[in-house]
């Protein structure tokens, strides 16, 4: 049936250690529900779209601290690459502010074990990759070389020295501001 | 905060919802849907996202357990999981049952006019 196949792939919005869990009961409950004309199919599929960015909180919240923090900068890094692409750098500064201050508010909960020295780390290999990567596309290069590499592989390596680089760098400032944070609060 | 005897947290409500329908004794997720929605009188409509989020932290939380026990095949399809009731479950049900109880009380007592409009 279309509806069920539908539901199924709507079923891929939860996270993934839900879904292998309760993929099947499910999906069980939506073939009893539609048999019997218990609920409608909107209902249903409104039920996914209101549950799912619950289990991904609930995800997000089990996570270790580097876990939190590396996928919170994966999801700050594609928003900003989409909102450059879409809305210029001004939307992307202003988007980028309000996720580290989302980042900052759900991890002053219980991060106070996050070692110090992780956030300078993380930052300035984050700032080397960026330096590795301006030296590899920019440095003083023969021609010749240049025209060695096709031009799609060129850019699409580019793009991925040059997101991983700001993953590494803004993943490790919302470290630090996480350390000062715990720290600031410890003493008060 | 530890839930306790003297100030019991609150429940959220799909839980407490879901451990009143399991009190009729153990029960599959299609069934404790359709018990949530006749409790309530059609208020509560949990969709299988919501009861199973709320059924996965009812299970961490120790308040119910997954059933070994499966009846009769030509019954029931065996894929089917049920659920029943643990003693911590019962405890939190009545535990909220009282909260809210106490709560009304001091609500009428405050404003006896309160829900006689």
């Amino acid at each position: 049936m279309a509806g069920e196949r539908v539901y199924r792939a709507l079923l891929l919005l939860y996270p993934r250690r839900f879904r292998r869990e309760y993929r099947d009961p499910m999906l069980q409950l939506y073939r009893d529900a539609r048999r019997n004309c218990t609920a409608s199919w909107s209902r249903l599929a409104g039920d996914v779209v209101v549950s799912a960015p619950v289990q991904h909180k609930e995800a997000f919240r089990a996570m270790t601290t580097q876990g939190k923090l590396l996928t919170a900068s994966l999801v700050i890094t594609i928003a900003i690459v989409a909102f450059m692409a879409v809305g210029g750098a001004l939307f992307a500064l202003a988007l980028m502010l309000l996720l580290a201050w989302i980042l900052a508010r759900l991890l002053r909960e219980r991060d106070a074990q996050l070692s110090s020295a992780f956030w300078w780390k993380l930052t300035l290999s984050g700032a080397a990759v960026f330096a590795a990567g301006f030296l590899i596309f920019a440095g003083p290069w023969p021609q010749s070389w240049r025209d060695a590499v096709p031009g799609e592989l060129g850019w699409w390596s580019g793009m991925f020295i040059f997101c991983t680089a700001i993953v590494m760098i803004v993943g490790g400032l919302l470290s630090g501001v996480v350390v000062f944070a715990s720290r600031r609060r410890l003493t008060q | 905060m530890a839930r306790t005897a003297k100030h019991p947290q609150p429940l959220p409500p799909a839980v407490f919802h879901l451990l009143l329908a399991l009190r009729d004794g153990e029960q599959h997720g299609y069934a404790l849907m359709q018990r949530v929605e006749q409790l309530t009188d059609g208020a509560v409509r949990m969709g299988p996202g919501t009861l199973y989020g709320a059924i996965k932290r009812m299970l961490a939380d120790g308040l119910i357990e997954e059933t070994d026990e499966r009846p009769d095949p030509a019954l029931d399809d065996q894929r089917r999981r049920y659920y029943r009731l643990t003693l911590d479950g019962e405890r939190a049900c009545a535990g909220e049952v009282q909260r809210l109880e106490t709560l009304l009380r001091n609500a009428r007592r405050a404003s006896p006019k309160l829900g006689h409009a």
